[in-house]
């Protein structure tokens, strides 16, 4: 069918004369000298530093449990530019490619798995690995450098049981929005109230432990929207979007509800509500003198430690 | 007295794309006489069995011969433009074995490095037949329905359900890749512009095909990733889009056709809705696009 011919071959090296050719080991392996290129793999917390200094630069802390579906968030918003400029933006690069694409493919059809499903990241506690977009404003051209936080959700159970446990990540002072997911598949079944109150506790304890910046606004965001839209468990779960929120009166709040891969069909599109949720992320404002100063802290005081909130998950 | 100057382009793109069709074609431009094309053949720099050996087996319609027709690595000509300036160009990695696996191996070939940092443009040769492509786009349009459809397809039981493909890099989409081929180049470059012409190869199946589309167009819709990157990164990577039929048909369908017809008439390059036979046009406008 290709009506355009193939590649030829590169030649074989040239092997020299004859004699040379024969005395010489067969099989001897020959080490090529490459010239290595960016790895396109997660950005660790140092790498995200050089980026944030070429650039405008807005950091997301995506939180949430095991599964909630973070990553799935964050390849959905990758794979919605695979398809044209979206949100008002074209995407411009991403220092991360490949691992998008790790993380995504098995979103996609050619997986053949009824139901989109994810790798779990899996780091050692205290290892941060961020996804790096490069966006462009279609109206005023100006680019902004999108890092979200890609952290296992066991980090997030650490830090449920100890606020402490947020000074492992030094980023968390440049964060300039938190973004906690609440998966709304949990909301339908009986751990309803143990997965609000654990989300409810994690996002208490980054707030307590002060590694976050005071006025850094808070997000949540109700993944997998598609199962309770339009039924009884909707005016549900924006109550216990509410009750989450309460644990951040003096932070400017916000609620997104969204559906990046769809089960459900016929219930809401592909992609549900994440141009509103990257439209709050791209507009965040970061206020510069503080960032600078936040880089270069060498630690400070360190927070107050909260001895008696070791609420295990499930507890009231 | 005539200006000369020399400009090394780099003809570029993943396995298969039609780079050695496109070369072929390309010698049936300075092999015809009388042909008023936008770049003329002042001489040929090196050996040119090679380039002469890919264009007879293109006049005959065949498909090149992977091991007769050995690649010598680069191909340079000393070509003039309509201003009578002269102008060396040189096209290395003609065999896309260098180009192959940047995606995967995340390393290249320091022959290679030092083609990219000293090029003055680049011939970005992208398929219109990939397959990659339009399975990518199909793939995020499936709903939750049409998912469940696929998996009765495929016939695979639970337990092959429960198995979790492992990922392979080589089989990433294609626009994709050549983002991430832009990148590379970009940062070995260290930013310094580079004038970019896409060329769709196989343009003609394209053109058989139930719609009217333009090159841009076909950026945008098929490549839109790659559509968005050119877009945002204009400054580093000046670009224009051209539809390229090298053959001039599909060699075991249109065969007779394709013999029955002179072979400068089997080319065509689409610039917009314009349409000549003229193969150097998308050289000639990388190469003014250096004068700004």
């Amino acid at each position: 069918m290709n009506s355009e011919a193939d590649e030829t071959q590169v030649p074989p090296q040239a092997a020299g004369t004859p004699d040379e050719a024969a005395v010489a080991e067969p099989e001897a392996p020959v080490e090529p000298e490459w010239v290595e290129l960016p790895s396109g793999e997660a950005l660790s917390e140092q790498e995200a530093e050089e980026t944030m200094k070429v650039s405008p630069t807005k950091v997301v802390l995506v939180a949430g449990e095991n599964d909630a579906g973070k990553t799935s968030l964050l390849c959905s918003v990758y794979e919605q530019y695979l398809k044209g400029d979206f949100a008002g933006y074209r995407f411009a690069g991403s220092r991360t490619l490949r691992a998008f694409e790790q993380r995504s493919f098995l979103q996609r059809a050619e997986s053949r798995r009824e139901q989109p499903d994810m790798e779990r990241t899996r780091l050692p506690a205290g290892q941060t690995q961020l996804l790096h977009l490069d966006l462009q404003a279609k109206s005023s051209g100006e680019r902004t450098a999108l890092l979200t936080t890609d952290l296992a959700g066991e980090a997030f159970a650490l830090i449920r049981n100890n606020p402490d446990e947020c000074e492992r990540y030094p980023i968390f002072g440049r964060v300039d929005c938190v973004t906690v997911l609440l998966d709304a598949e949990r909301l339908l079944t009986n751990n309803r109230h143990a997965h609000v109150n654990s989300t409810r506790t994690t996002l208490r304890s980054m707030l307590q432990s002060q590694t976050l910046r005071p006025e850094v606004p808070i997000v949540v965001a109700v993944s997998k929207w598609d199962l309770v839209e339009g039924g009884a468990a909707q005016s549900q779960a924006r109550e216990d979007v509410e009750a989450i929120l309460a644990v951040a009166r003096d932070h400017s709040t916000e609620f997104v509800r969204t559906a990046a891969a769809p089960t459900k069909a016929g219930a809401v599109a592909a992609g549900y509500g994440l141009s509103g949720l990257l439209s709050f992320w791209l507009s965040v404002e970061t206020p510069a003198a503080e960032v600078e100063l936040m880089l270069e802290e060498d630690g400070g005081d360190p927070p107050s430690a909260f001895d008696s909130f070791q609420a295990d998950e499930g507890s009231s | 007295m005539t200006e000369e100057r020399d400009t090394s382009i780099m003809l570029s793109g993943l396995t298969d794309a039609g780079k050695s069709t496109w070369l072929a074609a390309l010698w049936q431009v300075f092999e015809t006489d009388g042909f008023d094309s936008k770049l003329t053949l002042r001489r040929y720099l090196g050996e040119q069995r090679y380039i002469v050996g890919l264009n007879a087996a293109w006049t005959r319609c065949e498909r090149f011969d992977r091991t007769s027709i050995k690649s010598p690595g680069s191909v340079a000509v000393e070509l003039a433009d309509l201003a009578g300036r002269h102008v060396k160009l040189e096209i290395p990695d003609l065999s896309g074995e260098l180009f192959r696996d940047h995606w995967a191996l995340r390393h290249w070939d320091p022959d290679f490095d030092r083609e990219v940092k000293e090029a003055d443009g680049l011939l970005l040769m992208v398929s219109t037949l990939t397959e990659g492509v339009l399975m990518l786009r199909d793939a995020l349009e499936v709903g939750a329905a049409d998912m469940e459809e696929i998996e009765v397809e495929g016939g695979g039981n639970a337990e092959e359900a429960d198995e979790k493909p492992k990922w392979d890099p080589r089989k990433s989409p294609a626009q994709i890749k050549l983002v991430e081929h832009l990148q590379f180049i970009a940062q070995q470059r260290l930013e310094q512009p580079l004038p970019v012409a896409v060329m769709f190869s196989a343009w003609d199946q394209v053109r058989d095909a139930p719609f009217e589309i333009e090159p841009r167009e076909w950026l945008r819709k098929e490549q839109p990733l790659l559509d968005q990157f050119l877009a945002a990164n204009k400054e580093q990577f000046p670009c224009e889009v051209f539809g390229v039929s090298a053959q001039g048909g599909d060699l075991e369908r249109d065969r007779d056709r394709l013999l029955a017809m002179k072979p400068i008439e089997r080319l065509e390059v689409v610039d917009g809705t314009e349409s000549t036979h003229d193969l150097t046009l998308p050289l000639a406008w990388v190469v003014s696009a250096q004068d700004g």
